[in-house]
């Protein structure tokens, strides 16, 4: 990342409230817990994907069978 | 008994923040509520709450809708749980709203929170409704929170807002 990343520090007890720039360390780890959340994020919504097109080509079938789309939905919730 | 709201801290970024963190929360009170209006600078629509900088040991279930299609993503989240903000790419200048209630923060007993978040945005693909359970299975007082952006940072002008609430006769 180009920008230096910073953390706010709001100290409840003071009132105190500081701007403190990550160290290397702290920059490391904040990189890959938003590499993996990303991941998680990437495969849920691949997930819900999937199940928006099972659920599409169940309605097509249902409307082969004759049911109108209300009826369809109904069935499927 | 009533209820007694106080504001603990509040604060309103000036700069872009990687995070926002609460320290030496006072255990005067017997819960605790968070209000956020937040974006993200850069992508993202979402946000982490931690506790203590505890990376583990925390559980949620999530209700999503766009309007339309409510789904229940698999909870999935176990470094910290998760809450809507603004994404970056929608709306230019929006902010989501977030809020956690946070119940019994210094008792020895695990810790839930009811969370609702939203990023109002129409027309995009960035525009949800999220209501949460979340746990977080730790027995230790929670001195601490902290805020994550999904992506890199938070904009400026997000805000957070940390009351107590305690009962008083």
């Amino acid at each position: 990342m180009a920008n230096t990343l910073t953390k706010l520090v709001v100290n409840c007890e003071t009132g105190e409230q500081t701007i403190v720039p990550f160290t290397a360390e702290e920059v490391a780890q904040f990189e890959a817990e938003q590499q993996k959340n990303a991941e998680i994020q990437a495969a849920l919504k691949a997930e819900e994907l999937a199940k928006a097109e099972v659920k599409a080509s169940a309605l097509a079938k249902l409307a082969a069978l004759g049911l109108n789309e209300d009826e369809a939905k109904a069935i499927l919730g | 008994m009533a209820l007694t709201w106080v504001a603990i801290a509040t604060t309103t970024l000036t700069s872009t923040a990687a995070t926002i963190s609460f320290t030496s929360i006072p255990a005067t009170y017997t819960d605790l509520y968070l209000f956020i209006s937040a974006r993200n600078n850069q992508g993202g629509s979402g946000q982490y709450i931690r506790y203590n900088s505890t990376t583990s040991g925390y559980t949620q279930v999530r209700l999503i809708t766009d309007g339309s299609t409510v789904t229940s993503p698999a909870n999935t989240f176990t470094t910290e749980n998760f809450m809507l903000a603004m994404d970056s790419r929608a709306n230019a200048n929006g902010f989501g709203v977030a809020m956690a209630y946070i119940t019994d923060y210094q008792g020895a007993n695990n810790k839930f929170t009811l969370q609702s978040s939203t990023n109002p945005d129409n027309g995009t693909d960035y525009n949800f409704i999220e209501v949460d359970a979340a746990g977080w299975n730790n027995t230790s007082a929670i001195t601490t929170i902290t805020l994550i952006p999904e992506t890199n940072a938070f904009a400026t002008n997000s805000t957070a807002t940390l009351y107590g609430i305690k009962n008083t006769v």
